[in-house]
């Protein structure tokens, strides 16, 4: 595959000479900027259904038992032929671990979308002030779901809980400002 | 297993909003890491450093749009803030905000520089690295994952990277390219369709209509025409500036490239030509004027007229010999 020009899609084979440099693109004359890395050399690695099974002695697939074993899970430390060999980062992974992983969370590098509680609580907890007769609904609520939500799976770039802190402080606030408007319309209606 | 907390990500330079939401770029060790937020949900993408093949980028006409936004909102918003000012009236403070807020906004704008598109290659797909808009973020972007690519993929110097592009086939020699086989000149570019001049045209023609509406309002004025007047003239500089982001790229002749930016000028001079001789007007009168049919002095508009329709006819002409010489080239190519 060889690369093309971002604005025209027409092919950069003859423009530049390899490095990273500056060039006008042939087609459109536009001015880019391109820096090409030894990965554009490899090619998609091909399928392999992984070696029969050769000698008795030899180990084998935990999940294919006539295939030979050629790497251990990560993980679990089975051992995997190269069907059932999952390149994950750093990682060789068998399925079964991928599969568990994902339904734990415990694979960050599989985790293609989160919802962010955190933004949520604290969202509950801002924009109900507003019209604050509302908080008096929502004060309780999040301090409710801060606790509810304090272990769901964070994002994963801002995995510190400080929206949950602050949106419980607020809450927290806006509960000692009810108490406090009640107290004192109860006792302006005791001396009344 | 306990769930991963993450964390270990760092931010990169940039950010591209998106309809409710933002767009953001991390690495971590060993990848790439594009985020896009989305109300109250994120997702993710990740790009291994191992697999990334080219990181492409060019300038885009984006600034010059964002410019012309600018400069038109100041210009709406710059007379009615003096006149609110200088009248000392009691909207002073609201039309103060809004022109601080564009003002910012300007500042902003010119910060941060001007505008670019980045594209990434992996072996399976190619994106756009949305948050690397900006040439400063791209520039700090790249100092920052460049080492971290090439240290994942061998470290290869540039020259041995070269050389091997150059064997295999993926890039071909520079000095040989350049000449052509049989000693035949390059092939002229392909002749330009009659899309690429339609925003051209709708300049000239809305500027035929402006200058017969303003003969109009010469001679009745009245609210319609004044109000008509307003948006032909919103319309001219909406149409103006998407040409000009768009006739970059496009393989339109130079006479008509430099036709545009004059129209721009044009559009710049009248409308702070209309603005001085509004206001000037207002503080004739005291403010007691009717701000419907409220224009500038005669002679202001007898030029105005005169310099609109010239303009759209020599527009017209020059479209029109552009694309018979075009045509022509065409013809003369294919016989």
């Amino acid at each position: 595959m060889k690369p093309a020009c971002p604005k025209c899609r027409a092919s950069l084979a003859s423009d530049f000479n390899g490095a990273a440099e500056e060039f006008n693109c042939a087609s459109c004359r536009s001015p880019i900027r391109i820096s090409l890395y030894p990965a554009l050399l490899r090619n998609l690695p091909e399928e392999v259904a992984g070696d029969a099974v050769a000698l008795p002695d030899e180990s084998s697939c935990f999940y294919h038992v006539g295939r030979k074993a050629v790497v251990l899970c990560g993980r679990c430390g089975r051992f995997l032929c190269s069907l059932c060999d999952i390149e994950l980062g750093d990682q060789r992974l068998c399925p079964e671990c991928i599969s568990s992983g994902r339904k734990k969370g415990a694979l960050t590098q599989l985790d293609r979308q989160r919802l962010r509680f955190d933004r949520i609580v604290l969202a509950l907890a801002v924009y109900p002030m507003l019209l604050f007769y509302f908080t008096v609904l929502t004060a309780p609520a999040v301090i409710m779901l801060t606790f509810w939500f304090w272990n769901a799976p964070r994002s994963i770039v801002e995995p510190r809980p400080w929206r949950f802190i602050l949106a419980a402080a607020i809450a927290l606030l806006q509960i000692i400002g009810w108490v406090g408007l009640i107290s004192w319309a109860i006792r302006t209606q005791g001396v009344a | 297993m306990k769930p991963d907390r993450g964390g270990s990500y760092r931010r990169l330079p940039g950010r591209a909003r998106l309809v409710f939401g933002l767009s953001t770029l991390w690495y971590a060790s060993d990848h790439l890491l594009l985020v896009k937020r989305q109300g109250f949900g994120e997702s993710y993408q990740r790009y291994y450093f191992r697999d990334i093949q080219s990181i492409t980028s060019h300038r885009t006409d984006r600034d010059t749009l964002l410019w012309g936004i600018h400069i038109v909102v100041a210009l709406l918003l710059a007379v009615p803030t003096a006149l609110a000012l200088i009248g000392g009236k009691p909207e002073r403070w609201w039309w103060s905000i809004a022109a601080a807020i564009v003002l910012y906004s300007l500042v902003v704008h010119w910060w941060r520089g001007s505008t670019c598109s980045c594209r990434m290659r992996t072996i399976l797909q190619e994106v756009e690295l949305t948050p690397l808009r900006r040439e400063r973020w791209l520039r700090r972007t790249f100092a920052i994952i460049d080492p971290l690519i090439r240290l994942s993929q061998g470290g290869l110097d540039q020259a041995a990277l070269a050389e091997q592009l150059r064997s295999s086939g993926v890039v071909d020699d520079r000095t040989s390219s350049r000449e052509e086989p049989s000693g035949k000149p390059p092939a002229p570019p392909p002749p330009i369709g009659r899309g690429n001049l339609v925003w051209h045209s709708i300049i000239c023609y809305l500027f035929i209509i402006d200058a017969t509406v303003s003969i109009g309002q010469v001679l009745m004025p009245n609210t319609f025409l004044t109000m008509m007047g307003a948006i032909l003239a919103l319309s001219e500089f909406g149409v103006v500036i998407l040409t000009l982001t768009r006739q970059n790229s496009s393989l339109i002749g130079r006479a008509l490239r430099p036709f545009t930016w004059t129209a721009f000028g044009v559009l710049c001079l009248a409308a702070l030509g209309s603005w001085v001789a509004m206001f000037i007007r207002t503080l004739q009168t005291q403010g007691a004027v009717n701000p419907a049919t409220l224009s500038g002095p005669k002679w202001y508009s007898v030029v105005y007229i005169v310099v609109y329709y010239s303009f759209g006819i020599i527009g017209l002409t020059l479209i029109r010999r552009h694309r018979f010489e075009n045509e022509h080239q065409w013809l003369k190519l294919n016989t």
